[in-house]
Formats: C-alpha cells, structure tokens, sequence
C-alpha cells in the first residue's frame, strides 16, 4: 500500500516538475499570463495593509478614550445660535451640569470635568506655548494617564484650590531641571508647584473628526477649582463657567449605551435643547467603526474577486493556447498510458504552478508596494500575515478553478486526433 | 492467442460522405509472433494499428487482448493496458522535445504502476538494448533521425510490454538506419516479443515471419 502512496507521490512530482518545465520554455509568455494574478493578489494585499492599518489606528484611538466613558464636549456656536442660547438661559457645559450627571444615574462611577484655561506660564523660554488645562481630581484616572513621578492632582487640591500642578513628559523634559517634581512654574502671578510628571506618550497627534486623539506632552494640568456648596440651582458665576469637556465613567460596558440615552435626554432638558454641546459615546463610535470597516471589508472582497477573475481569465486564456499547442504531446503521452486524468491533472498543475508563482511575486511586490506607500504617504500601515495568506490562497484556487476547463479539455482531447496533429 | 480481432468494421465521417476504412477485419496473433502489415496509404493499416492499441475504438466487431474484451474495457483501462502491455513505435518518432533520452524512455513509467527503483534498471537496460548509453543524456535535438527511432524503440520496450506496434518504424529513415532499426525489430522476435508493424515497403516486410495485406478494408 505504502508503495502506492509513494507512486502517487512520484507522479504529482513529476506532473510538477513537467509543469515546471514547460513553463520555463515559455518564460516571457508565462511571465505575462500571470501578471493579472501578479497585480491582483498584489492590490488585495495593499488594501488589507492599509485597510488594517487605518483600522487600528482608529480603534486605538477610540479605545484610548476609554469604553466605558462617555465625553460630552462643549460646542462653540454661532452668533445666531448664541442669542438664542442666550434667550433660553443656556450656557454651555457648567460645574452645574457634572453636579446633575453625578446623581443621574447609579450606573455612573464618577464624572470629571476638564476647563481649557486660556493661559501661558510666564519665563519658562521654552519655544513651545504649553496648554493649560484646569481639571478635576479624578480626570487622571478617568483618561488613563500615566504618572512618571509624582502624582496626579487629586480631589483635595480640587476642592481647596491648592496652587499645583502636572506636566506633560515633553514639557518636563524641555524644562529639564526646572521641570521635576517640586519645582514651580509662574502662571500669571501665581507660582504652581509641580507635584506630578506624566508619562511620555508616543502616540502621535491626529485630528480625525470626532475622534481626536489627545497626548499630553506638552499640557500643563492645574486643579479646577470645585465650590463647596454647589447647589441644585447654581449660582450664575457657575453656570457660566464653562467648561471643554465632561468625561463620566459608567460601571460596565452594558450600562454604557442607556445611560448615554440618558445622559442625551438630561442635556437637552437642563439646556433647553440649545445643542451647545456634543456627546461622544467611544463605545459608539467603536461600533460605527466596526461598521465602516465591514463595509471596507466587503468593497475589498468584490475588488479582489474581480481582479482575481480577471486574472483568472488571464490564466485560462493562456493554459487554452497550451492545451492547442501541444496536442502532439498530449497524443504521445496517452500513447504511452497516460489516463485522461492524468493529462488533466498534469494541466491542472501547471495552471496551479503559474498563479502559485504569480501569487509570490504579487506577494513580494505587494510588500514593496506597502513600504512605499508607507514611506511616501505616511498612512498607517498593518502586515498582517492574513494580508499575505488570503491573497496567496485566492490565487492558488483561481489557478485550479480557472485552469479546470483546459485540463479536462486536454483530457478529452482524442488521441489519434491529437497524435496527427503536426 | 495473444490477440484476436473479428468482423471489425469502422468508418469515418467526413462531411457528408461516410468514409468506411475498416470493412469487416480478422486476426489473430499468436504470442510471440512478427507480423507486418502492407497496403497503400489511407488503406486502414494505422487505423487498425491505433484500435489494437486501444486508442481508438471500432463501430463494430470483436477484439480480444490478451483475454480481455477490450472493446468493453472503459478509457482508463486501456490506457492501463498501454502503460503495462503495449509499446508503440511511430513513423515520426514522437519524442517529447524537452525530456532528454533517460526521460522519454521513463515516460511510459510515468502511468505505469511499477516501483521506481526496478523502472530505472528497466529504463538503463533498453537505452542499453538501442545502444544510446552514450547519449543518455541528449535532448531528441541533437540525435540523429535513426537515434530517435532507437530512442522510441527503447519507449516501448522499457515496460517490457506483451505487444509492440509499429507504424512504419522506418518510413522517415535512410537505408542504413532503417537496417539498424530492423535489426532491433529482430531481436525483439528472438527474443520472444510479439510485434506488429506496419509498411508500405516490401524488403521492410520481408523481415516479418507473416505478411498481411490491407486492401480495401481487408486483411488477406
């Protein structure tokens, strides 16, 4: 028995290295049959780079935001827009609005809240203008931000307004000495001591729609300053004290999606439905994005299913001519005891060879073309080995499937026929 | 008998004229026996040779090989048979162009179920039997007309088959290769072959134990 394995064996090596050989003596036709294959699989393989590349960026960046947060950002309006706003006694996102999300609902952990402070630190002849953000003591926590030395502002320089604050790890570093722990900064007239360093992030700045990536290199974090008694109605001074953005933390994932619910209906009822905020919900836009990329997905699949076909066509107009011209061939080894399937599958073999060959060259070009793309454009770039298999594999099977109908064409080629062929 | 042939008939379409080549055939060969087949060209003679070969198959009649029925036999297993008990040896050589002498003598080892390390002997011994062991290794390009037909010859004999049939071996070679090739044809008869061949010339015939005439899609 193991003898006929190993005959079988011989024989799909033989129909290989035949194969092999014939394609050799056709080099340049061979070459140009497969170039169909040769561009598709290296298309396919591009637009999964990019496509995984693109998508991972985004979901990066969504999921840096935090799943289990939801943001609602202060808008600014137009004038129009703003005496209306005005009119209805709406003012935009307040002290007032994180004390009503905090008692919304018991699926809400904490909220914290963050003042873009239209400020510069005074002498620190540095080159760069460092933003300075004004937030609560557990915004730190809330975004994830990692702490190199030091700690964050907490709750308790919040609520007495000590004068400290946290700088971003590119700052510190520009600062160099006078940018550790301990030292202060002037701001305006008042001098903050810096009680915390963060964390160098690497993640580069972009500023896609809605998903803005923050990194706090060069960011300056003060206390925002919370009264002690805040109460229901507010006084004016707090209404007006405006804020950038609210991030409120919810318990578990599940909760997420009906309290955002909630959180919409409560905004537009303490603001009058004046729309001078946006609430940005991660896990939604994680969702959204999920959605996009199955949409990419399925434009990639029609896109490598036509150029696979059209280069299948390819394959097949150039293995039909092989089947003409060597009928002799095909006479004189069903002379000899070739079976139909024998021819067929010898043919299959060579059509299999060709888009296997194909599907490497369009690998290795692909991979070029990437780096290029990479390099020129500067998109985010993912190689995943599926970008590489998938291609490959698609290839292969365009070679069996369109190389099928030559083979059994050969196959049920009539020898006597096929031997007076000159 | 090696092989029994009765009442074969065949014809061909062509246009609208049926062309009837074989009328009504008989033969039978016993094992071991030389046998040449003469008629003019387009009197059958290849026709019957390609039916005994189990390439083509009649409209009617019997035929018998080796005790198979092998008008009832499917395609695949007559290209068995082919590939174990018959060798074929064309006019116009058919070798394969990129193979080199060991490769067109192995093909036939190709579809042929025997174990690979006795078909190499079985292939060195019949380029041996041709005497090409020098040239083993030449393309069909660089041989001579009557090296390829000894090349073919090989072909057919590596398999070491119970039948060789013969369309006109020497039809495209000069006197002295085609005495070199009829010297082979005889040595197979000696040595106990049976072989069928094909011509249209008299002094090629004259080497055979038999001479059949085709004539008008007959066998006398």
């Amino acid at each position: 028995m193991t003898g006929g394995y190993n005959k079988m064996i011989h024989q799909a090596l033989s129909f290989f290295v035949t194969a092999y050989r014939s394609l050799l003596i056709h080099k340049f036709r061979s070459f140009l049959s497969v170039l169909g294959i040769v561009c598709g699989v290296m298309a396919v393989m591009v637009m999964i780079s990019t496509g995984e590349g693109a998508k991972r960026e985004v979901l990066g960046r969504i999921e840096r935001m935090g799943l289990k947060n939801i943001y609602i950002h202060d808008k600014l309006l137009s004038v129009e827009l703003q005496e209306q706003a005005e009119k209805k006694k709406s003012y935009g996102l307040s002290l007032f609005d994180v004390e009503s999300l905090r008692s919304l609902s018991p699926a809400i952990v904490q909220v914290g809240a963050v003042q873009n402070a239209a400020l510069t630190p005074v002498g620190t002849g540095i080159g760069i203008t460092p933003t300075i953000l004004k937030c609560t003591g557990n915004y730190g926590e809330l975004l994830g931000l990692k702490i190199k030395s030091g700690r964050f502002i907490n709750e308790q320089d919040s609520y007495n307004n000590h004068q400290v604050c946290v700088v971003g790890g590119t700052l510190a570093k520009r600062l160099g000495r006078e940018g550790r722990v301990g030292k202060t900064i002037r701001i305006n007239d008042l001098l903050y001591t810096i009680v915390g360093v963060l964390k160098k992030d690497d993640k580069e700045l972009s500023k896609t729609a809605k998903v803005k990536s923050q990194n706090f290199n060069d960011t300056i974090f003060l206390p925002l300053n919370i009264p002690h008694n805040l109460t229901k109605f507010g006084s004016s001074i707090e209404r007006y004290s405006m804020l950038s953005s609210v991030v409120v933390e919810i318990d578990v994932r599940e909760n997420v999606k009906p309290v955002a619910r909630l959180i919409h209906r409560a905004m537009e009822l303490s603001h009058r439905k004046v729309l001078d905020y946006d609430v940005i919900v991660p896990l939604e836009l994680l969702a959204q994005a999920l959605a996009a990329q199955k949409t990419f997905n399925l434009v990639l699949a029609v896109i490598a299913a036509v150029s696979l076909l059209v280069g299948g066509i390819g394959i097949m107009n150039i293995m039909l001519a092989t089947v003409t011209e060597r009928k002799r061939e095909i006479g004189i080894r069903r002379a000899v005891g070739a079976t139909r399937k024998d021819i067929a599958c010898q043919f299959l073999a060579e059509s299999f060879l060709l888009t296997m060959c194909g599907g490497g060259i369009g690998i290795v070009s692909g991979f070029a073309c990437v780096l290029v793309i990479e390099y020129l454009a500067g998109w985010p770039i993912e190689i995943t080995a599926a970008s590489m298999i998938i291609p490959f594999v698609l290839a292969c099977v365009a070679g069996v499937f369109f190389g099928y109908y030559p083979a059994v064409k050969a196959a049920k080629m009539d020898p006597i026929k096929a031997l007076r062929t000159v | 008998m090696l092989l029994e042939v009765k009442n074969l008939y065949k014809s061909y379409q062509l246009g609208q004229n049926k062309i009837s080549i074989l009328q009504g055939v008989d033969l039978s060969v016993a094992e071991g026996e030389f046998i040449s087949i003469m008629g003019t060209s387009g009197s059958g003679k290849s026709t019957l040779l390609h039916i005994l070969g189990g390439l083509d198959t009649p409209d009617k009649g019997v035929y018998t090989f080796s005790t198979k029925n092998m008008l009832s036999l499917s395609d695949t297993e007559r290209s068995w048979i082919r590939a174990h008990w018959i060798g074929f040896v064309f006019q116009t050589f058919d070798l394969l162009p990129e193979l080199d002498v060991v490769g067109n003598v192995s093909l036939p080892f190709l579809y042929n179920r025997a174990d690979s390390e006795q078909s190499v002997e079985q292939v060195e011994r019949a380029i041996e039997k041709v005497g090409l062991t020098h040239r083993r290794l030449h393309r069909p390009l660089e041989l001579s007309g009557g090296e390829m037909q000894r090349v073919a010859i090989a072909r057919a004999l590596a398999v070491q088959p119970k039948l060789i049939l013969a369309d006109e071996p020497t039809g495209n070679l000069d006197s002295k290769n085609s005495q070199i090739i009829l010297n082979l044809f005889q040595e197979l008869h000696l040595a106990g072959t049976t072989i069928i061949m094909v011509t249209h010339d008299e002094k090629v015939a004259a080497i055979s134990e038999r001479t059949l005439h085709m004539n008008d899609g007959w066998l006398q």
